[in-house]
């Protein structure tokens, strides 16, 4: 309750797409100046990392205020840091996945327990489900503050794309 | 009311009321029965012995004109609070332990008038704090009334998320609103992998890396510059050169 009824800070749209575009296009430029190096890796990957840079630019604009941002920083920073312990564990890599599955499923059932069973359109049904899937943290996100986040992250996603399809048109233009 | 006032009325200005002293105020004895009375003054009483410390003065001042208070005494006056007064030095002068008694009494009663306000104005203040209020036919107690405005809340953030996403005005049922919402998600996310496919090809095919500071030359790409201001819309605050790099992919982009 105390969650849902503090007023959500939200930024300025405008504010969020420069800093998107300034961080996105930092965040490219050190891409390219890497790929020189490593020119051979395959096009998946360097797509790959470019969306990566771009959630990652997305959430350091949006900051530590949403839960899902925290989420995409969390996850980035973790990867960073475990990326040469995955380099060397490759062998394990599935199990390790099997087991963060089930730890999620876990996790999943003991807050569907402990949280209340009323009338929520965000709770108990498949959509409700569906949607933590999406949105990032939102496993572990209470289900009251899901409705919030859910419609932050959207507005965020939905500058990100425009910004990112301006920097399309303008670079194939030219 | 201050009391020297009080005094001053019931002693000097004769009172042409009719009723009696003993009808209002039947305070000569302690069980004399004094509920109606207590009853019709206890609004003067708030008045009259809200500073109990000043009594004792005002005490002595009636003995010293006791002599010539005694007959007015017996002529009432319609103001409550020079009846009281007045009452007061009476039993102060015919027995003064009684009156004590009195005194302790109507404190007591004071007190429990207090507090009976205080809680009036105590049980006031929750009803801020909801606000929702019941309409005719809904249930009224406090579980009701929270469920009420939880669900009042959960409808106006789908309203919101109905807002964001497009198209989902026409949309009518919860579920359906909130597959449309699955649904502009995974698009967004779809378009964002698109786009930054997209963009790893233009950022591998370019030479030249992308600036965040503009060149002069023609044939490089647009600066960062240029992006962050194309959205911020200050278009007047850009310098000539700018528009003339830019050209038509400008305009598109504001």
């Amino acid at each position: 309750m105390s969650s849902a009824s503090q007023q959500p800070t939200s930024i300025n749209p405008i504010h969020l797409k420069n800093q998107f575009a300034l961080r996105f296009v930092r965040a490219l430029n050190t891409i390219k100046n890497q790929k020189g190096s490593a020119h051979d890796t395959q096009m998946h990957c360097r797509s790959r990392r470019v969306k990566i840079a771009a959630y990652t630019a997305m959430a350091s604009v949006v900051g530590s205020r949403r839960s899902w941002s925290r989420a995409v920083l969390w996850k980035i920073r973790n990867r960073s840091r475990n990326q040469d312990l995955l380099r060397n564990k490759i062998m394990t890599n599935h199990h390790r996945r099997r087991r963060h599955a089930k730890l999620c499923m876990k996790r999943r059932n003991r807050n569907s327990i402990r949280e209340d069973v009323y009338l929520n359109p965000f709770r108990y049904s498949v959509q409700e489900s569906k949607l933590r899937k999406m949105v990032p943290g939102g496993r572990n996100m209470d289900s009251w503050c899901l409705g919030d986040e859910i419609a932050d992250y959207i507005k965020c996603l939905a500058a990100q794309v425009e910004v990112m399809q301006t920097l399309v048109d303008l670079y194939t233009v030219t | 009311m201050d009391p020297p006032i009080i005094n001053e009325t019931s002693f000097s200005a004769a009172n042409p009321s009719s009723y009696s002293l003993t009808e209002i105020w039947p305070f000569s004895s302690i069980n004399g029965g004094g509920n109606e009375g207590l009853g019709l003054k206890m609004g003067s009483f708030i008045n009259g012995f809200g500073e109990a410390g000043n009594n004792r003065d005002e005490e002595s001042s009636v003995t010293e004109h006791s002599g010539s208070g005694r007959k007015r005494r017996d002529a009432n006056s319609e103001d409550e609070s020079s009846k009281l007064v007045s009452t007061s030095s009476g039993n102060n002068l015919s027995n003064s332990n009684g009156k004590r008694t009195k005194m302790s009494e109507s404190k007591d009663e004071l007190s429990g008038l207090k507090v009976d306000g205080e809680s009036s104005k105590l049980s006031e203040p929750p009803k801020d704090y909801i606000h929702v209020r019941a309409r005719r036919g809904q249930a009224t107690d406090s579980h009701s009334l929270a469920e009420r405005a939880r669900r009042e809340k959960i409808s106006e953030r789908m309203r919101i998320l109905q807002d964001l996403v497009p198209g989902c005005n026409k949309v009518i049922g919860k579920a359906l609103v909130l597959d449309e919402i699955i649904n502009y998600i995974q698009s967004l996310q779809h378009q964002v992998e698109f786009l930054s496919m997209k963009l790893e090809a233009v950022n591998t095919r370019m030479n030249t890396p992308i600036e965040r500071y503009p060149t002069k030359d023609v044939g490089h790409p647009p600066p960062f510059d240029a992006t962050g201001l194309l959205f911020s819309g200050q278009e007047s605050q850009q310098p000539e050169w700018l528009h003339m790099q830019l050209g038509s992919s400008f305009e598109r982009g504001t």
